[in-house]
């Protein structure tokens, strides 16, 4: 793998990480990981940890005959409401 | 809108870099971590650390794109009503795509479940096959918002 190209993505996520904090939990993943499994790094035991947790986690939320998140599911399309004025002339 | 398609696409491609890296670094784990396990030879006595890094690196790969999934499906759910004006095909094609994602990742997840008892060559190739089976569903899901759903 390219050292360079690694290096580039890691900082693009950094910045897009400032530019959309909605998504940072999702990548926080990314960034923590991606630096240690490419250098010289040994994953440590509390990151193997987190990372078992966290899929962990994820599978008592995402189960079989269970209800999903709500944003993983098929909900009603938006409804555009159309004011209509009535006119009534004495 | 513009910025979370600017970051999507990295990050994405940034997972499938390494979902191919698994194997090629064999002592990268720690001892004692949850995906290492200590063997003990029964002539010997001598104990060693058995890593599993095919399985850090799938579930890492999971939760990336697992992540990346999550992120778009509730960006879309948050500023619904908003991307409904730009275009409805951006809800209209996630929503075509939400069953097959769920599917897989809750397969993913009760296939790992039986990995974690038992950890076999047998038990992980499903687990990998889900794997792959997410990264094109992912393709698709990233490109959506960016392309108004077309």
């Amino acid at each position: 793998m390219n050292p360079a190209l690694i290096a580039a993505i890691i900082k693009y996520i950094q910045l897009a990480i400032a530019a959309a904090p909605e998504i940072q939990k999702a990548v926080e993943w990314a960034k923590n990981f991606i630096g240690d499994l490419f250098s010289a790094k040994v994953i440590s035991i509390e990151q193997q940890n987190a990372l078992f947790s966290h899929v962990d986690a994820l599978g008592t939320v995402f189960k079989a005959g269970q209800a999903l998140p709500s944003h993983w599911t098929v909900e009603p399309n938006p409804t555009t409401t159309t004011t209509v004025v009535t006119s009534t002339t004495p | 809108m513009k910025k979370l398609a600017q970051f999507i696409l990295p990050l994405f491609l940034f997972v499938v870099l390494i979902a191919g890296v698994g194997g090629c670094h064999t002592n990268k784990l720690a001892g004692g971590g949850a995906y290492t396990s200590l063997v003990t030879n029964t002539v010997s006595g001598v104990v060693t650390t058995n890593t599993d890094l095919a399985f850090f690196v799938t579930d890492s790969a999971f939760t990336g794109l697992q992540g990346t999934i999550d992120g778009v499906f509730k960006y879309e759910q948050d500023n619904r009503a908003a991307l409904w004006s730009i275009s409805p095909n951006i809800k209209l094609s996630l929503d075509a795509i939400r069953p097959t994602a769920s599917e897989i990742v809750v397969r993913y997840l009760a296939l790992r479940e039986i990995y974690k008892v038992s950890k076999t060559p047998g038990n992980l190739t499903p687990l990998q096959t889900a794997l792959g089976d997410i990264k094109p569903v992912a393709a698709k899901i990233v490109l959506i918002i960016p392309n108004k759903g077309q």
